[in-house]
């Protein structure tokens, strides 16, 4: 419906009190009948009067919106991590797609979603057209203000735990891990910042096509990963390995050498969109694995282990253990 | 928390809540049935088109988007009288409340004055998606061609319009949901040709809607029947002649737990006052 407004300049009727009368009695004052005239009566006709929106949109999320799911708890953010043209955005839409089609994360049940037509725009990407192909998903934007987060709803045990996916481009994670500080960088710094978890991505297909020089990517975007890490949990995925053979193995090595230093313990799991058959150990039972393997971390957080410093001091007071401490 | 005896029937155009609902007024007129006819209605101009077609041997029509029109049925359950609002409406507005993301008052009230929710869901009209985690390989098109890709799925549609629906109530999902009581109907049943029972249909149709309800209803509060109310089209002659010789209380069925070709149509209310 449109919105009616007064004519008065300064006055925000109907929304606040009348500027002319002082009073609520908008309806009454001569400035706003006169505005009546300019109504857009077509409009009324579909949509209907006193209509209430609904605080979701089913776009992907910003995180200034994060306050539609805290009134039921805090939501977790899982950043998604690695060099342009990685998989970060194919794995999204794989996901969806295999949750789609039937397939299920053991123990986490889909209890909804507020961003479904951004998971269906991805999902698309792999929809196989009437010609037999697929579409190329498009690069995410590199904008340093475009958040994309793609919220699930999963209950576990009875609870419900909102989990949001955060994908951005991969150019900007490149620059953040040049320089974390570049102006250019802003939502990386924001994932990185907020993110409860990371997936961090290997490209395959970047392995085989660039070599060594591959490497230095990944390790500089995982050094820059760990600097400020304070035990958040990543899960490494290699993406499109259906292409693995083609790597050259001393580089392999090399990179997994490096990865295992940089995150010592974390899970390594590999991906493929393409399948043999169903289910397929890459496309259908790792896809969903990662997922699986993130959730998990999350709902077992690993204990901080914190060392107690000696103290180094002969203050009296900072020496004070209490009276069994004396014994 | 005990639930009202308010039903609301949910359902996207063409799902068949019409051709139900007068197939139901006329079991009721028929007194075999679980639920029976206490008194005659004032007035039944909600349903009177539609009965009048089918008793002619003819398909009913779409309802106007803008109806809202409601019959008040006096009936007896198990020797209880109360009255069954029956209401009709346009199934645009089940539409519109997705793609536009409002509602409005009469919804509001629609939703948290019944306690009782059945969603119709016509599955041989589900459209199945064909993707790389089904076909497992495909070409990349590398033009990166538009070809006609359409909007978005049944199955997040409905997902979506129960959110939405759930959000006008105001309950929440944080804890597992006891009322409204949701019995989903899998209408059109005849057209599926099949021995599945309805849980097998909606898991094959609509598996991550199904994960969707069962995650967020108590197993208790919440069941899959299916309903043919019509049995089969009436596009032939010879099929409308099966209407007016044996007219059309004869004909319709559900599919429930105990029986997979039920002929009292007024089970499905029982069905959903029970749950």
């Amino acid at each position: 419906m449109a919105k009616r407004k007064c004519t008065k300049e300064g006055c925000y009727a109907p929304d606040d009190f009348c500027f002319e009368l002082a009073s609520p009695l908008h309806e009454q004052c001569q400035f706003f009948v006169k505005t009546e005239a300019t109504e857009a009566p077509a409009k009324a006709a579909k949509k209907l009067a006193a209509a209430k929106s609904i605080p979701w949109t089913g776009e992907w999320l910003q995180p200034e919106q994060l306050d539609l799911l805290t009134h039921r708890g805090t939501p977790k953010i899982i950043g998604l991590v690695g060099s342009s043209g990685a998989g970060k955005t194919s794995y999204l839409a794989m996901l969806y797609s295999l949750l789609f089609n039937g397939k299920r994360i053991e123990n986490w049940d889909f209890a909804g979603s507020y961003t479904l037509n951004g998971w269906e725009l991805q999902a698309k990407t792999l929809q196989v057209q009437e010609d037999g192909t697929v579409r190329n998903p498009d690069a995410t934007p590199s904008d340093k203000d475009f958040y994309s987060l793609y919220h699930l709803a999963l209950r576990q045990d009875g609870f419900l735990h909102d989990i949001l996916f955060a994908d951005s481009s991969g150019e900007v994670f490149s620059k953040w891990a040049d320089n974390v500080n570049d102006p250019a960088a802003e939502n990386a710094r924001w994932i990185y910042g907020n993110a409860h978890a990371f997936l961090f991505f290997v490209d395959c297909e970047a392995i085989i096509e660039q070599r060594g020089r591959a490497k230095r990517d990944i390790v500089q975007v995982a050094e820059q990963v760990k600097s400020q890490l304070r035990g958040r949990p990543v899960v490494i995925v290699w993406s499109k390995a259906d292409l693995a053979e083609n790597m050259r193995e001393n580089i392999v090595e090399a990179i997994k050498r490096s990865l295992s230093e940089t995150f010592p313990g974390a899970i390594s799991l590999e991906i493929s969109n393409y399948s043999k058959s169903d289910s397929d150990q890459l496309c259908h039972i790792n896809n969903v694995g990662v997922a699986k393997t993130v959730l998990n971390l999350l709902a077992n957080p690993q204990p901080l282990r914190i060392n107690p410093a000696p103290i180094q001091t002969d203050d009296f007071f900072f020496l004070y253990r209490g009276s069994n401490g004396s014994k | 928390m005990e639930a009202n005896n308010e039903i609301l029937i949910i359902g996207p155009p063409g799902t068949g809540k019409t051709t139900f609902l007068a197939q139901l007024y006329g079991r009721l007129l028929d007194k075999k049935g679980k639920l029976q006819l206490a008194s005659a209605p004032e007035n039944i101009d909600g349903i009177k088109s539609a009965y009048n077609r089918l008793t002619d041997g003819e398909e009913t029509e779409s309802t106007p988007a803008s109806d809202n029109l409601e019959v008040k049925i006096p009936v007896i359950h198990e020797g209880r009288e109360f009255v069954l609002h029956c209401k009709d409406y346009g199934g645009e507005q089940v539409r519109d409340l997705v793609a536009l993301m409002e509602y409005d008052k009469t919804w509001i009230d629609r939703t948290k004055m019944n306690d009782r929710w059945i969603l119709f869901i016509r599955p041989a009209e589900i459209e199945q998606r064909f993707d790389l985690s089904k076909k497992g390989y495909a070409e990349k098109d590398q033009k990166q061609s538009n070809s006609s890709i359409s909007g978005p799925s049944d199955q997040s549609q409905f997902i979506e319009l129960v959110q939405v629906l759930l959000h006008a109530r105001g309950t929440g999902m944080k804890g597992l949901i006891e009322t409204p009581r949701l019995l989903i109907a899998l209408t059109c049943w005849d057209e599926l040709r099949t021995d599945l029972t309805p849980k097998d249909i909606l898991q094959q149709k609509m598996p991550l809607f199904t994960q969707f309800i069962a995650a967020n209803w108590l197993p208790e509060a919440f069941k899959i029947i299916g309903v043919s109310a019509q049995e089969f089209p009436l596009k032939t002659d010879e099929d409308r002649d099966k209407y007016l010789d044996e007219m059309p209380q004869n004909f319709g069925y559900l599919v429930l737990e105990d029986n997979p070709k039920e002929k009292d149509l007024t089970r499905l209310i029982e069905e959903s006052l029970t749950l």
